[in-house]
């Protein structure tokens, strides 16, 4: 059978720019316009270029030389790490990028899910949206009319066909897109990440509709992180690592392959101290009471936790968190987390606990601080990789109750902790 | 699924061919309305007065360059024509060109996020925003037909000349379009990259307003430089014709037409440097 996708020898190659200063402004404004407009009139080809390998050397090659075919009904998985060059496929592929030499024949029509809540305008109700979708990917306007009840139903909004967007419950975007996607009865799908939000039974659900689509004689192309949901639906799968295949094959060949290679550390570029600090970041650091609802001061009887979230995205990093307690210029204790690691890229909560009875009422500082390194390198000092300070205040708010009960003056010392005495007479 | 007939989309290095663009034009027409509204709307949406600024913006300047005219330093008129029906009948079709390059060197970047996340013919952008610009012209068509009638009524003889030759308004609308479109798109592409050209074209707008007979009849230049103006200056020639088609009066031909000329070329330069740019814009966004 011909195929519904095929692609061959495709590169794609993009001018790697530095942001130049114009009156002590950063802007890339320049280099981009330059590059444009030498592609545009210049007799700079290229194509030619990329044939000849001749390629300026400051370039980035997101997608070298590329070939697959994909076939009419096949669920074709794309997997690889950040910056391998699935999305830029993907947007090849939908025609928002062109490619910089090779040629691509589609059949059909074709939706795509590019960016989470594609396209979709907020102000339209999400009738118009659907309507604007299906246009963007050719299809006819009563076509569109007779999908919508189905779209709406997989979406979940079918009471409300005639609100705007941005009036529908949160996370509505994205579960209309992909209700959109699949329901437009495209010949072509293209999905990024779709599955990277929503809940388990939004995710089953559209697991289950890929599948379903891809029966009826649909092609999708599904890029995803996540192997799990890779292994249940796609019928074949390609890795793509720095712009070239690596390998095509059937499923659980390639992901196991590429599950082996990615644990091993070898696919990732060498840390850097730049890579390490964008690699294992300190999001944010909250104040949480103790039924971990975020607060912004905490009562002398009751504790509460001084927490951070932390993004580790590589799996060869190792981090830790380091929480100082500070009144004024007294440095009252330093705690330190459990190390952080992990396979996959990662958000960690951590957070240490402050039992109750034990600051007092007072103005605190906490100091977060993220310490990283990689084994790859060993490095002897870890690097500090994220930074906070977090200003909360302790109150009493619970006189009778705290330790300050049978005290009539103003309660003094950087903490308070609950302590016993004793009591012996001595004779 | 769908049983219509399944095109066979070709994605290549090298930009489209004239063929498959103006097949895809034609494929994306129906989305031409709503990027429209959405130019529309985007002008209209957090504004107190929303809507009625489409009025009220080609308005002012009007209503301040007719009192200053007509009150401060009366200016004659060729048929001794009300100065606020003579300069209506031009600025008519010479705020279609103004109004145009407000919008369009924004258009590309409101509509970069949809423009990263689908495709579409990209060339619709720039042609959406002309939407605005044509329901102010509609509405200023209504106003001038307001002063003429308040100028009928206050001098007793109709200030206009009706007939066939008022469709020359038609023309004179279209060449506006053009250079309107000549001038926004190249500037709509590079907007993307430098805020400045919005503020800068804007000025140039304001500027190019004076060194177009609006505010004065055409006699005032001088004949022998009166070509440069209509060689270099497309919006002369569109200003003139407009002001024939309504108000009749004298016109030559041979400056119209070399204005037209001027028009047509920098047009098509314009349109092919957008086509070619087209292919390269993702990169960018």
């Amino acid at each position: 059978m011909e195929p519904r996708i095929s692609v061959r020898n495709v590169s794609k190659v993009f001018p790697r720019r530095k942001a130049t200063r114009v009156k002590g402004i950063a802007t890339d404004g320049w280099p981009a316009l330059r590059d444009l407009l030498q592609k545009t009139i210049g007799s700079h080809e290229p194509q030619q270029d990329a044939r000849r390998g001749r390629a300026h050397r400051n370039d980035l090659r997101a997608l070298d030389n590329v070939t697959f075919a994909v076939a009419p009904g096949e669920i074709v998985g794309i997997i690889g790490r950040n910056g391998a060059g699935k999305s830029t496929l993907l947007k090849i592929l939908a025609r928002v990028l062109s490619p910089t030499a090779g040629r691509i024949t589609v059949q059909g029509r074709v939706v795509s899910m590019l960016e989470l809540g594609i396209g979709f305008a907020p102000d339209l109700t999400v009738r118009q949206n659907i309507q604007i979708q299906g246009r963007l990917a050719g299809i006819p306007g009563k076509h569109i009319v007779a999908a919508e009840d189905r779209i709406l139903n997989l979406a979940g909004l079918l009471d409300f066909r005639e609100t705007p967007l941005r009036l529908c419950p949160s996370g509505t975007a994205v579960q209309l897109g992909f209700a959109t996607m699949i329901g437009l009865g495209a010949e072509v799908v293209l999905a990024d990440e779709v599955l990277a939000v929503g809940d388990a039974a939004f995710r089953k659900m559209c697991e289950e509709q890929v599948e379903a689509v891809g029966a009826s004689g649909v092609s999708v192309l599904f890029v995803s992180h996540d192997m799990a949901a890779i292994r249940r639906i796609c019928s074949r799968v390609i890795w793509i690592d720095h712009g070239r295949i690596v390998q095509i094959g059937s499923t659980d060949e390639v992901v196991n392959a590429y599950t082996t290679e990615l644990l091993s550390g070898r696919l990732l570029p060498p840390l850097t101290g730049e890579s390490l600090a964008a690699s294992c970041r300190l999001v944010a650091s909250r104040l949480l009471d103790e039924d971990h609802s975020p607060v912004g001061a905490l009562t002398i009887t009751d504790g509460g936790y001084l927490d951070a979230l932390v993004r580790i995205s590589r799996p060869d990093v190792t981090a830790w968190l380091d929480v100082e307690l500070w009144h004024d210029e007294h440095h009252l204790f330093t705690a330190t987390s459990p190390q952080m690691q992990s396979p996959q890229a990662t958000t960690f909560r951590t957070g240490v606990h402050i039992p109750a009875d034990f600051l007092n009422e007072q103005q605190y500082q906490a100091r977060f601080r993220l310490r990283a390194f990689g084994y790859a390198d060993a490095p002897d000092a870890p690097t500090i990789t994220g930074e906070e300070r977090l200003d909360f205040r302790v109150i009493n708010t619970h006189r009778d109750r705290s330790v300050w009960s049978d005290w009539t003056g103003t309660s003094k010392g950087l903490i308070s902790p609950r302590l016993t005495w004793q009591f012996s007479r001595v004779q | 699924m769908s049983s219509s007939p399944q095109p066979t989309i070709v994605i290549e290095a090298r930009p489209d061919t004239i063929g498959a663009r103006l097949r895809s034009l034609w494929q994306y027409r129906a989305f031409l309305g709503f990027l429209s509204k959405e130019i529309v709307m985007r002008r209209a949406r957090g504004t107190l007065l929303g809507f009625w600024w489409v009025l009220l913006r080609p308005l002012m300047p009007a209503v301040t360059l007719i009192f200053t005219f007509t009150s401060v330093k009366p200016v004659d008129t060729p048929g001794n024509v009300p100065y606020s029906v003579f300069f209506m009948s031009g600025y008519v079709t010479w705020r279609v060109f103004q109004s145009a390059l407000q919008y369009l060197p924004r258009t590309m970047t409101w509509m970069q996020s949809i423009m990263r996340r689908a495709y579409f013919p990209r060339v619709l952008v720039p042609v959406a925003g002309l939407a605005p610009t044509l329901i102010e012209f509609a509405l200023l068509c209504g106003a001038f037909v307001v002063v003429v009638i308040s100028a009928w009524w206050h001098d007793g003889v109709l200030p206009i000349r009706l007939g066939p030759q008022m469709l020359a308004l038609l023309p004179a609308l279209l060449g506006a379009l053009m250079f309107a479109l000549a001038i926004g798109m190249p500037t709509a592409v590079i907007a993307l990259f430098f805020r400045d050209v919005r503020y800068a074209i804007r000025s140039f707008a304001n500027v190019f307003m004076f060194l177009t007979p609006v505010v004065y009849p055409v006699t005032f230049i001088p004949e022998q430089y009166r070509w440069a103006m209509y060689a270099f200056n497309p919006m002369a020639a569109v200003v003139e014709l407009s002001r024939w088609a309504l108000i009749g009066g004298q016109i030559d031909w041979r400056y119209v037409s070399l204005s037209f000329l001027t028009n047509v070329i920098v047009f098509v330069v314009s349109v092919v440097f957008f086509m070619r740019a087209e292919t390269h814009l993702g990169d960018q966004l």
